[in-house]
């Protein structure tokens, strides 16, 4: 604080009260603003700064909403992790029309162990909405919408009740691997020459 | 001043590092980041002990870059190790471990991979086992900056079979990497686990039980008994009887299932090549344990894949059924034994190539059963250990048949354990915090009877070498930092000669006094060990003196035994080492 207010000595005050009986009697404005200090009222500058600790509730739009792409990186190596513990790309890149189900049932055995081992290894999971499928939920007013998504008859201002037909699914920790050399993403799975 | 307590367990095919900190009892796993793929880290709770060490040109210098740095050695540790490995032959080297105690090969003779390519430098058991080591080390290191391990208190495992020789050479490794590791018995760890996880334990256990310990691991089977005496109204505990080293284990299951399905291709006349091998390994442990669950399906298809893009073309597959993996697994590893069963030895080939000393029987019920004869031993609790016991079938059978070996009027419970896999760590954790901040200890003295062989005196006769009688230079239940033993025998040594000695153990759980003689008609029952040297350096004496010497023994703060020679009328003494048998012997 630059300002401070440091009392006044005696004889100043004697005469100053001369000078502010008529400066007090002159001004109308000046008199109510007296009042005002004699009610108590403090100066800004001897005020403690207060701390704003209300949150803003809406960020505001940004003039022009622009749209943002997911890092690549992170697909590529998910990709990559299928592929080797999972043969995922083998298995989506070939045509399964002329396989039995037996045969193709075979595979998905191994590709569904592979897939859950790195769905389980690098992910913790949970679901999105706790409650039971098939159970009676009531969803509250001001819902998350990217966590609850409603269907059917959307009328009025909630809550809504409803049937909860999928808990959904939320990641609640990725623990991706590290990686030395990002450029080499891009190479899925490395051709093999066996020597 | 030590902030942690660290306990290692060196596993013959995984390892896992448990920790505590001072003045907290809680205990923590240790992540180990290693590379998972060429230039991928992950930190996974185990690392697979394999060291690979590979082709200039397989990896870039970017794609073995770990969190601490790039390694200045030129091999690989870890999982991409195991799969490297598992592709490209001659490059890896498993099971180090279980080198360290082979009879025929010393643990620093560079053989290691048998099968090696012509552009690899082989390495002995223990590099091997030091480049696993440092790994952890360097792991250790990077997560506590501040807290290096060589100054923590740190328990490395060992199995409870290892010889003397073998626990010298796993002390060795630690020390070159500047640790001073006390070692402690794998089995004994696990049961340690059981009591840090078992509050109540006291009222599980009462004086009189005999606790039978089962460690199947991926390699090795494990076996030790604890006994509950009582100490001044205290329960009291004691680690009386430790098995043989067996190799043997949950890696041997999933290797018969999977020749019991080649054999079923072979008849459809598909042969398999080595790469699919493996394929069908992992593929049969996954059925092992899937048909084995409780509630599983009755058949698992096992397929393996082609090598190339399509699934389909050229995949191999066959089904395996519950009965044939009751069959092969429960049956053939679990089979019913009767009290006067013996291992089955099985002839051995003439020449067999140099490889690990793997088990003829592979019927784990008559290892027991011969652990549990020898040792003269009534279990009336028993702790299994082991991702084995993870299928629960193997667990209910087991108990079965153990309690079929039983008196009818014994009871055998099974003690529960918290984990199968990382137990051994978390034990070998929690009997530094017992040490530390007072609470039971588990008295575990040696485990055995040692013996040097001494020429018995006797007239010459001709075409017969004279017989040797058996000296106890060490007795079972020696405890460890307890006070030197002495012999009361002396010896007359040439100086500046190397002695050496032969080497035996006992096999059975009764101590033996110290200095007894065994006659050579007793020796046939020992157990031959490498033989131990002795190599008086010549010092003041002039060489070709002789000098009287006295034995003593002793089993250091770290659990080693020493063995020394000491002049009679000096102060001069000198170390006995442990060797290697020579291969011809």
């Amino acid at each position: 604080m630059s300002k401070t207010i440091s009392p006044v000595g005696f004889l100043p005050r004697f005469f100053g009260a001369f000078g502010q009986f008529f400066k007090y009697l002159g001004s109308g404005n000046y008199a109510a603003r007296c009042q005002l200090i004699g009610a108590g009222e403090k100066f800004a500058f001897e005020q403690a700064p207060e701390v704003v600790t209300e949150t803003v509730e809406v960020i505001r739009e940004v003039e022009k909403p622009t749209l943002m792409s997911a890092s690549s990186d992170g697909a590529l190596q998910l990709l990559q992790l299928l592929q080797q513990e999972a043969r995922f790309i083998d298995f989506v890149q070939e045509p399964i029309d002329a396989y039995t189900d037996a045969e193709v049932g075979a595979a998905a055995r191994q590709i569904h162990a592979g897939c859950s081992k790195v769905a389980l290894q690098y992910f913790s999971w949970d679901k999105a909405y706790q409650g039971d499928e098939g159970a009676r939920v009531e969803v509250p007013a001001g819902y998350d919408p990217h966590q609850i998504r409603l269907e059917g008859r959307i009328q009025g201002e909630g809550p809504f009740a409803g049937t909860l037909i999928h808990p959904g699914w939320t990641v609640t920790q990725v623990d991706l691997p590290q990686i030395a050399d990002t450029a080499a993403l891009k190479i899925i799975a490395p051709a093999q020459v066996e020597v | 001043m030590a902030q942690y307590f660290v306990g290692i367990d060196l596993g013959t095919t995984h390892c896992a590092v448990f920790y505590g900190c001072h003045g907290q009892s809680e205990l923590t796993q240790l992540l180990i980041p290693q590379l998972t793929a060429p230039g991928r880290v992950e930190a996974r709770p185990l690392l697979p002990s394999f060291v690979y060490t590979p082709h200039a040109s397989e990896l870039l210098d970017s794609d073995r870059i770990l969190p601490w740095g790039r390694s200045e050695t030129n091999v690989i540790v870890g999982q991409l190790a195991r799969d490297l490995g598992a592709k490209s032959q001659g490059r890896m080297v498993q099971s180090a471990k279980s080198w360290l105690c082979h009879s025929n090969v010393s643990a620093d003779e560079a053989i290691l991979p048998v099968d090696a390519v012509d552009d690899i430098d082989k390495m002995s058991a223990k590099t091997a086992l030091e480049h696993i080591l440092f790994h952890l080390v360097a792991a250790w290191n990077h997560a506590f900056a501040d807290a290096p391990l060589t100054e923590q208190e740190v328990v490395i495992t060992v199995p409870a079979s290892f010889a003397p020789a073998a626990r010298v050479n796993t002390e060795q490794v630690a020390q070159n990497l500047g640790i001073n590791a006390r070692l402690m018995e794998e089995p004994l760890a696990a049961f340690y686990a059981w009591l840090a996880d078992t509050p109540d334990w006291q009222s599980q256990l009462e004086v009189g039980d005999q606790v039978l310990v089962v460690d199947i691991g991926g390699g090795t089977t494990d076996l030790s008994l604890i006994a509950v005496t009582e100490n001044a109204g205290e329960l009291d505990l004691e680690r009386i009887a430790v098995g043989r080293h067996i190799l043997l284990g949950g890696d041997n299951m999933d290797m018969a299932l999977t020749y019991h399905v080649a054999n079923k291709l072979a008849q459809q006349g598909k042969t398999l090549e080595s790469w699919q091998i493996t394929g069908l390994t992992q593929a049969c442990c996954q059925a092992k344990e899937s048909l084995l669950d409780v509630g599983g399906p009755e058949e698992f298809s096992v397929t393996v894949p082609s090598r190339g893009r399509s699934l389909f073309n050229n995949a191999i597959t066959s089904t395996l059924n519950k009965d044939e993996v009751v069959q092969l697994v429960l049956e053939g590893f679990f089979p019913q034994v009767t009290l006067d069963d013996q291992v089955q030895q099985g002839p051995r080939e003439g020449f067999a190539t140099l490889n690990l000393d793997y088990e003829r029987d592979p019927a784990i019920t008559r290892h027991i059963l011969d652990f549990l004869r020898r040792s003269e031993a009534l279990p009336t609790k028993v702790l299994f250990n082991g991702g084995v016991f993870n299928a629960k079938p193997i667990a209910d059978l087991l108990l079965q048949r153990l309690r079929s070996l039983l008196p009818a009027d014994c009871v055998l419970d099974q003690l529960q354990p918290a984990h199968l896999d990382h137990a051994v760590a978390k034990g070998a954790t929690y009997y530094q915090y017992t040490k530390v901040n007072g609470g039971l200890k588990v008295k575990n003295g040696l485990a055995a009877n040692y013996y040097i062989g001494i020429a018995s005196p006797m007239p010459a006769i001709p075409g017969m070498a004279p017989p040797v009688d058996a000296l106890c230079i060490a007795p079972l239940g020696l405890e460890e930092g307890g006070d030197e033993q002495v012999l009361p025998n002396e010896f007359s040594l040439i100086v500046g000669e190397t002695v050496r000695f032969r080497f035996f153990q006992s096999n059975h759980a009764q101590a033996d006094r110290l200095g007894n003689l065994i006659n050579s008609f007793g020796v046939a029952a020992l157990i031959e060990l490498p033989p131990i040297e002795l190599t008086l350096a010549a010092g003041e004496s002039a060489p070709g003196d002789m000098v009287r010497v006295y034995l003593s023994c002793q089993v250091n703060d770290l659990g080693i035994l020493m063995l020394r020679a000491h002049e009679v009328n000096s102060d001069r003494s000198w170390q006995i080492e442990f060797t290697v048998r020579e291969s011809n012997g």
